[in-house]
């Protein structure tokens, strides 16, 4: 049942692998697209879709680190420091997505005079859910921590 | 450590290899080599209950407490 997860488990990564690129590519487009129809946005072009390329390139990032993960659950290695190497990796890719996003908000309200209105409410979900989503990343990282130690400890009973 | 696992002198007694000791237990050798040289943190009672079985003698005659010389 847990191989059956986790072979379809990848096969969900990879297909969101391959939707993410294309979302890379679809988000500079429309981007462009932005800049001909408003003139007065058009310097905001590259450094927004920039910041989109990067932000999805965390999540992309974030799907490799999951799909190491898997492998070590495979192989029975999951309980190793190897493991926590890759929940860091995790932590610190919520962690840039967030701070890209929020920082592109930021940027928005204080220069951009269309930005306005619902943008302080995303930026407030986008703060305290990117926050929320490292925390949690922490509180797990503990956890795995402890159980490495559990099986340390296990591995001396005979 | 204080308790001290005496291994050697009952597989002395019963002639028996730590190889045919380790298959009959059901433990690797390492772990038996292990269990020998006091390296082993704690031993499952499914172990101990195997070992006795094997080795037809009690807890006691295998692992034995000794004082910690005072430091």
């Amino acid at each position: 049942m847990s191989m059956l997860a986790s072979r379809l488990l990848r096969v969900a990564l990879v297909v969101l692998l391959l939707g993410s690129v294309f979302a890379q590519v679809l988000v500079s487009a429309y981007a462009s697209e932005v800049g001909r129809r408003f003139p007065e946005v058009a310097g905001l072009v590259v450094p927004y879709s920039a910041a989109a390329i990067l932000f999805i390139g965390c999540a992309q990032v974030a799907l490799l680190v999951i799909w190491g993960l898997l492998s070590l659950v495979d192989s029975g290695a999951i309980f190793t420091h190897r493991a926590l190497r890759r929940v860091d990796a995790l932590v610190a890719c919520a962690a840039v997505a967030t701070v890209l996003s929020a920082g592109v908000m930021i940027h928005m309200l204080a220069f951009v005079p269309e930005g306005g209105g619902p943008m302080v409410y995303y930026l407030a979900a986008c703060i305290t859910g990117g926050l929320a989503s490292v925390l949690l990343g922490v509180v797990m990282r503990g956890l795995l921590q402890s159980a490495i130690a559990n099986r340390a400890e296990l591995d001396g009973v005979i | 450590m204080a308790v001290i696992v005496e291994l050697d002198i009952m597989l002395a007694r019963r002639k028996m290899s730590v190889n045919d000791f380790a298959n009959a237990v059901g433990i690797t050798p390492s772990n038996v080599a292990v269990l020998k040289n006091g390296r082993a943190k704690a031993i499952r009672f499914v172990t101990l209950d195997a070992i006795c079985r094997v080795l037809e003698c009690q807890p006691g005659d295998i692992v034995r407490w000794t004082a910690d010389p005072p430091a």
